[in-house]
C-alpha cells in the first residue's frame, strides 16, 4: 500500500539540494607563516563565532620563535597541555643545531607528553584536534606537532534517569555545561559543530550555548532560535527549563514545541538531523528545538535495537498512546451509548457488577481516574523508600477495597489500570502529561455524545495538531504535510535506508550517505 | 530548498482533500439514488460519471497549465468570460457548493438520528458536526489537507477491512442481470449523476493553492478515479450482500453493512467503531465545503479576509439544514440539485475551453 | 476575536453537557432481550410478543451472583406490533427494554402461516435496533410455550444456548442458517428456509437416519427442544415444511454450501442387513448451469461430494479391492441423486420457487432486471428439467487399515 502510494505521489519529492558552502576540510599543506596557518584553523572552526577552538600563543624563549597551541574545548585536557606541552617549551634550553630541525627536536626531546607526531597538512591536523589532541604550530615551520592530550570530561557522569535504555550508552548530562559540551563532542566529532555562547538574564547573567552543525542546520532556523533567546528579557533565568518556556511560541498550548533530553547520544542524533541544541549551566538536560511529534514518540533505543525489535517497541508505544488517550472515553461511550459492541457475556457481567454501584459511570470513572492521578503525584513526592509502598498500597488495597465497597465496578479498575500503564509507556514527559490532560476532554466528549463526541474531538485535535508549528516546522512533518524523508516515522526503516535527512527541517545538506551504500560524501 | 510553510499544499494533501470530499458519499444516501436508477448495475454508474467528467477535467487542466502557477478557475473565469458573467458563474458555483453543504449536513444529521441516536435532537448533531467542521476550516486549507492526509490512509485501510469483514456473506451472482435497468438507462443515470464527482471541477478554484501544477494534475486525476472506484466497489458490495430488490429499501446501506461486518469471530458488532471513523471523515468533508464556500463568497463580494465568513456560513448551514421536514424532502432536493448541477459542471470547462480557443484565433 | 471564540466554545460545551443526549443509558437500567417470540393473538391483527430478558445477576460474575433468581425473565404482551409491545412491556418491567443484544426471533407456526406475519416482521425491521443478522426460527407450538419450555441444563443463559445451537447447524446441516437478511433477500417468490424447532415430543418410531422433523427424533430425557428440519417460507409466509434430510440436501444444492461437514447413513452396498455411516463434505462449490432459452427451462447441477468412512457397522472391508470401493461410491451417488430428485419433485409440485438460490444463477442469462422479472422464474421452475449429478469421491477409510477381524471367526465357526 505504502509503496503504491509512494509511486502515486512521487512527483513532489524533488532532488534534495546538496550541501552548503562548507565542505570537508581541504587537504592542504601548511604554510611557513604562523599567522596564516592560525587563520585557516580559525576559519574552519568559525572562530570567534564558535567558542570551541581555544588558542594559546607563546614565544619559545630559547629559539625566539612565536608558536601557537590550539585545542578544542571539551575534548582536550587543558591541565595536561599546560603541564606537559607549554611548560617544557618555556623551560627548554636549546642547543645550537636544534634550530635546523626544530620540529623533530621539539617532538623528540622537549615535549614530555607521551603521544606526539608530526602532521603535514590541515586535514590531518583538524582530525587530530577533534579527537582531543592539541596542535602546536611554530612560526617558520610548515609542519605541526599534534600531541595527544585527549581528555574528554567524563568525571562523575551519571546514568540517565528518565530516558533509560537496556541497550546503548548509559551516560547522561550533568549540571555542568562544560561536561555536557564534552559529552556532545564525544558523540559528534565534526569541526563544523558550532557552539555559540549567548548571555541571558539582565541582573544575573548566565551563559547559554547554542549548538548546531553549520553544514546541516538551516541558518534561518539558527537565527530564529538566537533571536528568541535574545528576546528573553528577564532579570534572571536560572535553568534551561525556564528558558524552554520563554522560547515556546504557544505557552498556553498543551502541545510542546521544544523538548529536553538527558542523553548526549540523542542530542547528537538531533544535531545530525539539523536541529539546534541548547545547553546551560545548572541544567542536566539539553534543550532541542524545533521538534515534531516524532521526536516525542521515538526513543533512543529504537535505533539501537535491531530493526524488528525496535519497531515492535514502537508499535507497542503507538498502542499505549491510543490507550492512554482514548481508553476511558471508549469505555464510557461503549457502556453508556453502544452496549451492542460488548460481547453479551461481558455485557451481562458488567451490568451485574454495576447494579450495586450507586454512581453513574462517568462519576465512577472520574473518581478512579482522579485517584490514580493523585497516586502518581504522591509517588513522585514521597521519599524514595516509601515510594514503592505507596504504589502497592494505592494500587492493590485501594482498588480492591473500592470494588468491595461497591464504589466502582471491577472492570473499570482494569480499564483505568491499563490506561495508567499506557501513559507510563509514553517516552516523553511532555507527551505523557499532554495525553493525560486531553484524556479528560475525551471522557467528557464521550459522556456527551458517545463515539460521535470522541470522533469530533479527535478530528478537531488532529486539525489543531497538524496546523501548529515549532520554529516553522509543522508538528507532524514530514508525514503530514508530506515531505521527502527517510520515513523514520511511526516505524523506522533499516539504517542503510535512512540516507535522507527529513526535508521538513530544511537541512542544508539533506543526504546522509549515498542511497545504496557506496562512497560517503 | 523546499519552503515548509508557504500556505500551499502538496500532492498528497490535495488528494486526501479530494478523497474526503467525494469518497465519503458512499456512506450517505447517494447509493440509494444510484440503486434506484441503475438497479443491479448501479456499480457501473460512478465509473461512467467519472469517465464523463474526465473530459471536462482534462480541458480545465489544459487551461490551467497555460497560465502561470498562480492561475485558478476564478481567474480563468474573469479573464475569459469577463467580469460580470464571471461573477455570475462564481455565484452559481458558490450556490451549488453551499447548498450541497446544507443538504448534506442535514443528510448526515439524519443518518445519525435515524441509525444510531434516535433520541437525540437533530439540531445538536448538526451543530456539533458543523461546529467541528468550522474549527477545522478555520485553521486553514493547510490544516484541512494535513488532517485529511493523516486520516485518509486509515479510511482506505478500514474500507478494505470492512469489505473483507463481510466477504463471507457476499454472493457475486446477485450482481446479475448485468445491465440492471438496461444499458441506456445506466449510462443516462451515470451522466445525470456525474455531479457526484463535480467537486473535481469545483476545486479548480483552489488550484493556485497547490504547490505546483504537476501536483495539482496528478492529485486531481487520482482524486477523481480513486473515489469513483471506491463508490463502484461499495455499490457492488451492497447489492451482493442485500440482494436486489431488498437493497432498494435500505435507507443507508453503508451503515447496515457496518452492522453486518464481523472482524473474525471475536468482534461482530463493530459499527460504533466505523461510526467514529465516518464522523471524523464527515467533519473533514464539511470543513472543506465550508472553506470553499467562504472562499468563493469572499471573492464574490470582494472581501479578502474570507475566513471571517466561515462562522456565519456555518450558522446559516445549520439553520437552513433544519428546514426540511424529514430526510426524504432533503433527499428530493438533493436529487434535484445533483441533476441540475451535472449539466453545469460538465459544460463549464467546455465553455471556458471554447472561449480560450476563440480568443486565440481572434488574436491571430 | 480569539477570546470571543473561546467563550462561545465554552458556552456551547457547557450547554451540551447540560442538555446532553437522550441516548445515554447506564447498563444496569437496560433490560437486554436475547430472544423474542411472536405469536398470533386471539383477536385479528394482534400479536403476542414474548420477550426473554437475560438476568445479569445469574451466572455472569461471582461478585454479583444472585443465587435464587431465574436466569431470565419472560414477559408476554399482546399488541399490534413489536414496537408498541416493547413500550407496553415497560408497564411491568422496571428496566428499559433494548434489542441491542437480540439474537433470535422465534415465530409460532400458527403466526408464520398467517398473512399477518409479513406485516409484523416487515415493520419490525424498520426499527434501527433490529439487526439483519438476527436468526429466525419457526416453532411448531406457540413461541410463548416454546420459550417457556426451553430450559437447557448446560447453557442457563439463553443467548449462549442459541449461539451454540446456531454454530451446530453449520456442522450438521439439520437446520438452515436462516437470518433476517436472507429472509428479506427472498421476498419476491423465492423460497426461504427457516429453522424449524419444537419443544413437544412426537415420536413416530425409528426412521431412516435423518428423515425426522422437529419433535420426531427418538430421544429420552435431556432438553425437550429439538431443532431439525426447516419451515418453507414464500413471500413472507410459511407454506410448508422440509424434514432433516431434505433440509440437508437443499443446502448441498446451493452454489455455496453453508454446511462444513455432515454425517449421513446409507445402506451398506456389500451387506444389505446393515447401514453404513459416512461423513460428507464438499471440497468445491456446487456447479449450477441454467438454460433459460429452452422451454421448459433446463437446469444442470453438479454436486461434488467427498466421503469419509468413519464407521462401518457391517465390518465389511472396503480397503480390500477397488471394486468394493466403487460399489460404495455408486451407492452414495445413487442414493443422493434419488433423494435430491424426490426433493425437487416435491418442491415443483407444491411450490412456485426454489430455496437453492438458483434464481441468482438464472439472472446471469438476462440483460436487464425487468427482463428477468417478466420471465417469472417461479413458474418456470415448476416445469423445469433438473438434471442432477453427484460427483462422489471417497477420501478416507478411517484410522484402521481394515475392520477388526471378528467376522472371520464367525465364518470359521
Amino acid at each position: 500500500m505504502s509503496d503504491f502510494l509512494k509511486r502515486l505521489f512521487n512527483g513532489q519529492s524533488g532532488q534534495p539540494e546538496k550541501g552548503g558552502a562548507q565542505g570537508a576540510v581541504p587537504k592542504e599543506a601548511f604554510s611557513l607563516v604562523l599567522d596564516f596557518n592560525t587563520k585557516r584553523f580559525e576559519d574552519l572552526f568559525r572562530y570567534p563565532l564558535n567558542s570551541a577552538l581555544k588558542r594559546r600563543e607563546l614565544r619559545i624563549p630559547s629559539v625566539n620563535r612565536r608558536a601557537v597551541v590550539l585545542f578544542v574545548d571539551g575534548t582536550a585536557d587543558s591541565d595536561k597541555i599546560a603541564e606537559q606541552v607549554i611548560k617544557p617549551l618555556m623551560e627548554w634550553k636549546a642547543g645550537r643545531e636544534s634550530a635546523d630541525h626544530l620540529v623533530d627536536e621539539l617532538k623528540n626531546n622537549v615535549l614530555t607528553i607521551s603521544g606526539r607526531e608530526t602532521v603535514e597538512d590541515l586535514n590531518q591536523a583538524v582530525a587530530k584536534l577533534i579527537d582531543g589532541s592539541a596542535v602546536l604550530l611554530i612560526d617558520g615551520e610548515n609542519q605541526a606537532i599534534a600531541v595527544d592530550s585527549a581528555g574528554f570530561e567524563n568525571r562523575s557522569v551519571a546514568e540517565p534517569t528518565r530516558e533509560i535504555v537496556i541497550k546503548g550508552p548509559k551516560s547522561a548530562f550533568v549540571e555542568s555545561s562544560a561536561i555536557n559540551h564534552s559529552l556532545i563532542r564525544r558523540q559528534v566529532k565534526d569541526h563544523r559543530l558550532i557552539s555559540e555562547t549567548m548571555t541571558v538574564g539582565t541582573q544575573s547573567p548566565q551563559n547559554i550555548s547554542v549548538l548546531y552543525l553549520s553544514h546541516i542546520a538551516d541558518p534561518q532556523l539558527v537565527e530564529n532560535v538566537k533571536d528568541k533567546i535574545s528576546q528573553a528579557d528577564r532579570d534572571a533565568i536560572l535553568t534551561l527549563f525556564q528558558m524552554e518556556e520563554l522560547l515556546e511560541e504557544r505557552p498556553y498550548s498543551l502541545f510542546p514545541s521544544t523538548m529536553t533530553t538527558e542523553r548526549p547520544d540523542r542530542a547528537g542524533s538531533f544535531l545530525l538531523e539539523g536541529h539546534v541544541v541548547l545547553l546551560m549551566d545548572n541544567s542536566p538536560d539539553a534543550l532541542i528545538a524545533p521538534i515534531t511529534f516524532w521526536s516525542l514518540y521515538h526513543t533512543a533505543e529504537d535505533q539501537f535495537l535491531r530493526w524488528a525489535y525496535g519497531n515492535f517497541a514502537r508499535l507497542i508505544r503507538l498502542f499505549a498512546l491510543f490507550f492512554s488517550l482514548l481508553m476511558p472515553a471508549i469505555y464510557l461511550a461503549v457502556v453508556t451509548f453502544h452496549p451492542e459492541m460488548i460481547p453479551t457475556d461481558l455485557l451481562l457481567a458488567i451490568a451485574a457488577s454495576r447494579e450495586r454501584v450507586p454512581f453513574p459511570t462517568l462519576l465512577e470513572l472520574l473518581l478512579l481516574e482522579l485517584t490514580f492521578e493523585i497516586l502518581r503525584e504522591a509517588g513522585i513526592r514521597v521519599p524514595t523508600p516509601l515510594g514503592t509502598t505507596i504504589g502497592i498500597v494505592g494500587a492493590l488495597i485501594l482498588g480492591q477495597a473500592a470494588v468491595q465497597a461497591n464504589l466502582v465496578s471491577p472492570l473499570l479498575v482494569v480499564v483505568i489500570a491499563i490506561t495508567g500503564l499506557s501513559s507510563f509507556a509514553i517516552p516523553d514527559v511532555g507527551l505523557s502529561v499532554m495525553t493525560r490532560i486531553i484524556r479528560f476532554t475525551f471522557v467528557f466528549a464521550a459522556y456527551a455524545m458517545g463515539f460521535i463526541g470522541i470522533a469530533l474531538v479527535l478530528a478537531v485535535l488532529l486539525a489543531y495538531a497538524t496546523s501548529i508549528k515549532s520554529f516553522g516546522v509543522p508538528f507532524f512533518a514530514p508525514l503530514s504535510p508530506h515531505m521527502p524523508s527517510s520515513r523514520d516515522l511511526l516505524f523506522r526503516p533499516i539504517i542503510r535506508k535512512q540516507w535522507l535527512r527529513p526535508l521538513s527541517m530544511k537541512p542544508r545538506d539533506a543526504i546522509r550517505s549515498k542511497p545504496e551504500g557506496g562512497d560517503r560524501q | 530548498m523546499i519552503q515548509v510553510s508557504d500556505g500551499k499544499i502538496g500532492t498528497r494533501e490535495f488528494f486526501s482533500i479530494l478523497y474526503g470530499m467525494m469518497a465519503i458519499r458512499v456512506t450517505d444516501s447517494t447509493p440509494n439514488l444510484l440503486h434506484e436508477t441503475g438497479l443491479t448495475a448501479a456499480w457501473m454508474m460512478p465509473l461512467i460519471s467519472a469517465a464523463v467528467l474526465f473530459v471536462p477535467l482534462m480541458m480545465m487542466l489544459s487551461l490551467l497549465k497555460k497560465g502561470d502557477t498562480d492561475t485558478d478557475l476564478l481567474q480563468l473565469l474573469t479573464e475569459l468570460t469577463g467580469s460580470i458573467l464571471g461573477r455570475l458563474i462564481t455565484f452559481l458555483i458558490f450556490a451549488s457548493v453551499f447548498s450541497s453543504t446544507v443538504l448534506n449536513g442535514r443528510s448526515y444529521g439524519d443518518i445519525v438520528t435515524v441509525m444510531y441516536y434516535p433520541d437525540t435532537a437533530l439540531l445538536i448533531v448538526m451543530t456539533l458536526l458543523l461546529g467541528a467542521a468550522l474549527y477545522i476550516s478555520h485553521r486553514g486549507l493547510e490544516a484541512i489537507g494535513r488532517t485529511a492526509l493523516l486520516v485518509v490512509p486509515v479510511f482506505m485501510v478500514t474500507s478494505v477491512i470492512l469489505v473483507l469483514g463481510v466477504a463471507s456473506q457476499l454472493n457475486f451472482l446477485y450482481l446479475f442481470p448485468i445491465a440492471g435497468a438496461g444499458g441506456w438507462e445506466v449510462i443516462k443515470g451515470g451522466v445525470g449523476y456525474s455531479s457526484f464527482f463535480a467537486d473535481i471541477i469545483i476545486v479548480g478554484v483552489l488550484a493556485s493553492r497547490v504547490r505546483t501544477f504537476e501536483a495539482y494534475r496528478k492529485a486531481s486525476i487520482w482524486g477523481l478515479w480513486v473515489p469513483a472506484f471506491k463508490m463502484a466497489l461499495f455499490l457492488a458490495v451492497f447489492v451482493m450482500i442485500f440482494d436486489y430488490p431488498a437493497v432498494r429499501n435500505i435507507a443507508y446501506p453503508y451503515h447496515h453493512l457496518t452492522r453486518m461486518a464481523m472482524i473474525g469471530s471475536l468482534a461482530n458488532h463493530v459499527e460504533a467503531f466505523f461510526l467514529a471513523l465516518w464522523f471524523i471523515g464527515a467533519a473533514i468533508h464539511f470543513a472543506t465545503y465550508l472553506y470553499i464556500s467562504a472562499y468563493l463568497l469572499g471573492k464574490l463580494i470582494g472581501y479578502p479576509p474570507y475566513q471571517r465568513l466561515l462562522l456565519p456560513l456555518a450558522g446559516a448551514a445549520v439553520v437552513l439544514g433544519m428546514m426540511p421536514e424529514n430526510h426524504l424532502q432533503g433527499d428530493h432536493l438533493r436529487k434535484l440539485l445533483l441533476q441540475s448541477t451535472s449539466v453545469f459542471f460538465l459544460l463549464l470547462p467546455a465553455l471556458l475551453w471554447g472561449l480560450d480557443r476563440f480568443r486565440k484565433k481572434g488574436k491571430r | 476575536m480569539r477570546w470571543n471564540g473561546w467563550k462561545l466554545g465554552m458556552v456551547l460545551v457547557i450547554l451540551l453537557l447540560v442538555s446532553g443526549c437522550g441516548e445515554r443509558r447506564e447498563l444496569e437500567t437496560s433490560a437486554f432481550v436475547s430472544v423474542i417470540g411472536l405469536d398470533k393473538a386471539e383477536q385479528d391483527h394482534q400479536v403476542k410478543v414474548t420477550f426473554q430478558i437475560s438476568n445479569p445477576q445469574v451466572n455472569t460474575t461471582q461478585s454479583a451472583e444472585a443465587q435464587k433468581e431465574p436466569p431470565s425473565d419472560i414477559v408476554t404482551i399482546t399488541s399490534v406490533d413489536l414496537l408498541s409491545a416493547k413500550e407496553l412491556a415497560q408497564s411491568s418491567l422496571s428496566r428499559e427494554i433494548t434489542f441491542s443484544h437480540l439474537q433470535t426471533i422465534i415465530v409460532g407456526e400458527e403466526l408464520a402461516r398467517d398473512d399477518l406475519f409479513k406485516h409484523i416482521i416487515g415493520s419490525a425491521i424498520i426499527d434501527p435496533e433490529m439487526r439483519r443478522e438476527t436468526i429466525m426460527i419457526v416453532s411448531k407450538e406457540r413461541a410463548q410455550a416454546f420459550i417457556h419450555a426451553n430450559k437447557p441444563t448446560m447453557e442457563t443463559r439463553p443467548h449462549k444456548y442459541y449461539q451454540f445451537m446456531e454454530d451446530n447447524w453449520r456442522k450438521t446441516g439439520f437446520s438452515p442458517v436462516s437470518n433476517l437478511n436472507a429472509f428479506f433477500q427472498r421476498t419476491e417468490g423465492e423460497l426461504f428456509l427457516a429453522a424449524y424447532a419444537t419443544a413437544e415430543r412426537d415420536p413416530i418410531g425409528i426412521r431412516h437416519d435423518d428423515d425426522y422433523s422437529a419433535g420426531e427424533v427418538p430421544q429420552d430425557s435431556g432438553d425437550p427442544v429439538q431443532m431439525i428440519g426447516s419451515a418453507v417460507m414464500q413471500e413472507g409466509k410459511m407454506v410448508g415444511m422440509l424434514n432433516g434430510e431434505e433440509t440437508r440436501i437443499s443446502q448441498l444444492l446451493r452454489r455455496k454450501n453453508l454446511i462444513e461437514t455432515m454425517t449421513a447413513e446409507f445402506p451398506d452396498p456389500l451387506n444389505e442387513n446393515y447401514q453404513i455411516s459416512l461423513v460428507l463434505n464438499q471440497s468445491s462449490h456446487t456447479e449450477i448451469e441454467v438454460d433459460t432459452d429452452r422451454s421448459p427451462v433446463k437446469i444442470d447441477v453438479k454436486v461434488p461430494l467427498q466421503v469419509k468412512v468413519n464407521s462401518n457397522i457391517a465390518l465389511e472391508d472396503f480397503t480390500a479391492s477397488q471394486k468394493r470401493r466403487d460399489a460404495l461410491r455408486e451407492m452414495v451417488k445413487e442414493k443422493m441423486e434419488e433423494a435430491s430428485d424426490s426433493l425437487i419433485k416435491k418442491l415443483q409440485e407444491n411450490y412456485t420457487g426454489e430455496p437453492f438460490v438458483w434464481y441468482a444463477t438464472a439472472r446471469r442469462n438476462f440483460w436487464t432486471v425487468s427482463g428477468f422479472e417478466n420471465f417469472e422464474w417461479g413458474e418456470k421452475f415448476k416445469e423445469a428439467d433438473v438434471d442432477l449429478h453427484y460427483e462422489v469421491s471417497v477420501t478416507s477409510f478411517g484410522e484402521q487399515l481394515s475392520p477388526p477381524a471378528f467376522k472371520k471367526f464367525e465364518e470359521d465357526k
